[in-house]
């Protein structure tokens, strides 16, 4: 059996070690538990108060003050042809530069918008309204029946957005001449001040543009979006 | 405090702080995919072409068509039925592969819908350097070789067990039938499970981004009557199928002789009538 170290000392430094009236040892363990509750204390605070929940609570806060739009840059990673020219012996239509450019430009405005729209906006930010030039008529559809808060439809008690700059690294799909499909995929962050605190806002989102009637648009998407403890997000 | 302790205090509120921050945030998804916009059965042709660089040059879509499948899908309950047909098979008086080389995959469409009593959504084709493009670039299939194949013709080289194909060797797999005992029905038999092992590639979870890079690859290595907004939707309706609710019917028939020609007459039984019905998927068939 292990002994503690005072009753070590005892036994090889007898006399004032004998005067001690509370083991080293003991003291270490006592203050190790308090530790250990307080830690467990706390943690069982914050889950009690943050999670995953879907609480529909408070209206989002409309007004506040104006904050500076997301700065949107586009990064073009890859181009990429879907054309069967090479099953006919025949060299592909290169794609048209321009065309890509403007293509990867209006994508990039949509995105920027988007972002601006629903994060930052008083009028419309963790609203529905951003969703309606983002999404292709079929995107909407499909979202209008499911769960849009990773693209920010939710509940929020936001009063400040400080937005940070955005790079979208872009894919282009083309046919032929044209562009048939822009891939986005972006981090966006932004610091925002809550009812219960200031954090950081972070989305991390990928997407497939289409050419649309009303323009180019997302057609899928994949979204995560964390929020800081006090924004009291909830689904809508 | 002891220099032990003092550590181990230190230690257990950096973790309460790192945990805390950990979870001071609450994160949110959002997936959306466009639906395939009809219900019920989608019907697709897929065709192999004997024609196209560099092996045969000429138009693909005036070949023989060597190998013919038709994959009948059920939208709504995310099942499919692949049915393997023949070349030789006797249809509309002559050898089904005859007839895109005269009429183009119009014509062959128009034929086996007589024949299956079938509604053909798409057809889709593609040529040895395609189907050897498309395997290369999802990165090889997967089948099960189940005899020894070994044949200077097609150039295969295979024990029997399972395999890895991609390009030259799986375009081997589905060419070879001297190394089969039932020759061509054989060789029809291993298309349909490439065809299948292309599928399972496909639908192994990917992401948004991953499936259009795939929809380019389909598209770069085929000629198809499906429309540039359909191709995501299908796409992800593939994905959305588990391999495991896809059953592969091979069929055969009687051989024979018409014009000098050697022909199969198909014995099909009541396979296109059941999924004519609605009857795709694995499990019982009332045909069966």
């Amino acid at each position: 059996m292990a002994r503690s170290r005072l009753e070590h000392r005892h036994q090889t430094s007898p006399g004032s070690w004998d005067a001690v009236p509370v083991s080293v040892g003991t003291h270490h363990r006592r203050r190790s538990w308090v530790v250990l509750v307080l830690f467990l204390a706390v943690v069982a605070a914050a889950i009690a108060v943050t999670g995953n929940r879907a609480v529909r609570t408070t209206p989002a806060t409309s007004g506040g003050v104006a904050a500076p739009a997301f700065d949107v840059r586009v990064r073009v990673t890859e181009l990429a042809a879907m054309d069967n020219d090479g099953l006919f012996g025949r060299r592909p239509a290169a794609a048209d530069a321009a065309v890509v450019s403007e293509a990867t430009r209006l994508v990039g405005d949509v995105v920027a918008d988007y972002l601006d729209a629903a994060f930052v906006a008083p009028d419309t930010r963790f609203s529905d309204q951003p969703l309606v030039g983002l999404l292709s008529d079929r995107a909407l559809a499909a979202a209008s029946g499911g769960d849009r808060a990773g693209l920010g439809v939710l509940d929020a008690a936001v009063h400040k957005v400080e937005p940070a700059p955005v790079t979208l690294a872009v894919r282009v799909v083309t046919s032929g001449a044209e562009v048939a499909f822009v891939v986005v995929r972006y981090d966006a962050r932004a610091w925002v001040v809550t009812d219960g605190g200031a954090g950081l806002l972070h989305q991390r989102a990928q997407m497939v543009f289409v050419p649309a009637a009303g323009g180019w648009r997302a057609d899928a998407v994949d979204a995560d979006l964390t929020l800081p403890v006090g924004t009291e997000g909830g689904n809508r | 405090m002891t220099r032990r302790s003092r550590r181990t205090t230190i230690g257990l509120v950096a973790v309460a702080l790192l945990t805390v921050g950990a979870l001071a945030s609450a994160t949110y998804g959002t997936v959306i995919r466009p639906a395939y916009e009809r219900d019920g059965l989608l019907v697709v042709l897929v065709v192999g072409s004997d024609v196209g660089v560099p092996y045969r040059p000429g138009d693909p879509l005036h070949g023989r068509a060597d190998a013919i499948h038709v994959v009948a899908v059920d939208a709504d309950q995310r099942l499919a039925t692949v049915v393997d047909i023949p070349r030789d098979s006797l249809v509309g008086g002559r050898k089904v592969n005859a007839h895109m080389a005269t009429g183009g995959p119009e014509a062959l469409v128009s034929q086996l819908e007589a024949f299956t009593g079938l509604t053909f959504d798409y057809w889709m084709l593609t040529t040895f350097l395609g189907f050897e493009d498309l395997t290369r670039a999802i990165g090889g299939v997967d089948v099960v070789v189940d005899v020894p194949m070994h044949d200077a013709s097609s150039q295969s080289d295979f024990e029997p067990g399972p395999a890895h194909l991609e390009g030259g060797s799986a375009l081997a797999f589905a060419r070879d039938r001297h190394s089969l005992p039932d020759g061509d029905f054989g060789r029809t038999r291993h298309q349909g499970d490439l065809l299948l092992a292309i599928h399972r590639r496909l639908a192994d979870g990917h992401e948004i981004g991953e499936l259009v890079d795939l929809v380019a690859t389909v598209a770069r290595t085929t000629v198809s009557n499906v429309p540039p907004s359909d191709l995501l939707p299908l796409a992800l309706l593939a994905n959305d199928i588990d391999p495991d609710d896809v059953a592969h019917i091979s069929l055969t028939g009687r051989v024979g002789t018409q014009g000098g020609a050697s022909v199969v007459r198909l014995e099909q039984g009541d396979v296109f009538a059941d999924i004519a019905a609605g009857v795709v998927g694995p499990g019982e068939h009332p045909s069966e």
